[in-house]
């Protein structure tokens, strides 16, 4: 333990690399009914794989936008010795725009950050969002697609 | 679908939305125009750990910096991190970030960051952002020297100290 690299104290710590992640499996749904961004969030977890699946407001009332499946999400855990996955972090990049997700569990809530970044000159500034979503059990919204 | 050529934007707050955009949450964050317009002093100074027993982060330095060439809407921020070290203080260097024009809960617009630090055994993505005066840094940290140590989230808060 003694001779592993940290650039903090609290990471001089020992692991077995095992990880528990069913605590984010399933629908999660937006706390704000308004929210004009995402709106659901559906994780599946697969042994060890873990995908998730965005689904943004449209204009129209009750129907949802898929980002498509997102295989590529790198999970976190609340310590370096620990095994609870507590976090994710993800990209989707639609060309013209890329964002940058960064999630956390806290007491049964999951707070979901956003960062857009925009490439296409349109002229629109990068910005931030942080929204908030509970477990949900039922599907209460048409779906579309547009991967 | 992506487009390969989007078509023109409206760049206002009520029709920025682009008919393939993939969220409409977008337009109320304005243009680049605005992005001068950010006021990054909300972030900007000194902060130390508001926990005196933390492990982790101490201090916390934060300055502005205009690109070179003088464009509009790139003003970077520039963040010197000094951590607990295993033997002591430990001084983790600058590192540049982009701003982002955010809005806070009860629709205060703030301003929020993105930093990475890459070190030869870990990786520590960073979200910057001032709530209520606090700074609250949250780092998601990954480890590739397969110490099997998990990656790991932590959110710490800070006070001005200047």
């Amino acid at each position: 333990m003694a001779n592993k690299k940290a650039m903090r104290l609290c990471d001089r710590v020992t692991h077995d690399g095992s990880r528990v992640v069913e605590e984010f499996d399933g629908l999660w749904q937006n706390s704000n009914p308004d929210s004009r961004g995402i709106v659901q969030i559906r994780i599946g977890v697969r042994g060890t794989d873990t995908e998730v699946e965005f689904f943004t407001a449209t204009e129209r009332p009750g129907v949802l936008r898929s980002w498509g499946v997102i295989t590529q999400v790198a999970l976190y855990s609340d310590a370096p010795d620990s095994a609870r996955a507590c976090g994710f972090t993800a990209t989707r990049d639609f060309g013209f725009v890329e964002y940058r997700i960064q999630a956390n569990l806290n007491k049964g809530l999951m707070v979901l950050c956003r960062y857009a970044m925009f490439k296409d000159d349109s002229g629109r500034n990068p910005y931030f969002v942080r929204e908030y979503y509970r477990r949900q059990h039922n599907e209460e919204y048409q779906l579309e697609s547009i991967t | 679908m992506t487009p390969d050529v989007p078509p023109p934007y409206t760049l206002n707050r009520t029709t920025a939305v682009h008919e393939n955009e993939p969220g409409i949450d977008g337009a109320q964050f304005g243009t680049r125009d605005d992005h001068d317009r950010l006021n990054p002093h909300l972030l900007l100074g000194l902060w130390r750990n508001c926990n005196p027993d933390s492990s982790g982060l101490h201090e916390i330095q934060i300055e502005s910096k205009k690109p070179s060439d003088g464009k509009s809407g790139d003003t970077v921020l520039a963040m010197r991190i000094i951590a607990h070290g295993p033997d002591g203080l430990l001084d983790w260097g600058w590192q540049e970030g982009p701003l982002f024009a955010s809005v806070e809960e009860g629709g205060v617009v703030g301003v929020a960051s993105r930093f990475v630090y890459q070190f030869d055994f870990m990786t520590t993505e960073i979200q910057l952002r001032v709530n209520k005066g606090v700074l609250v840094p949250t780092l998601f940290t990954t480890f590739t020297d397969n110490s099997g140590r998990s990656s790991y989230f932590v959110r710490e808060f800070f006070y001005r100290a200047e």
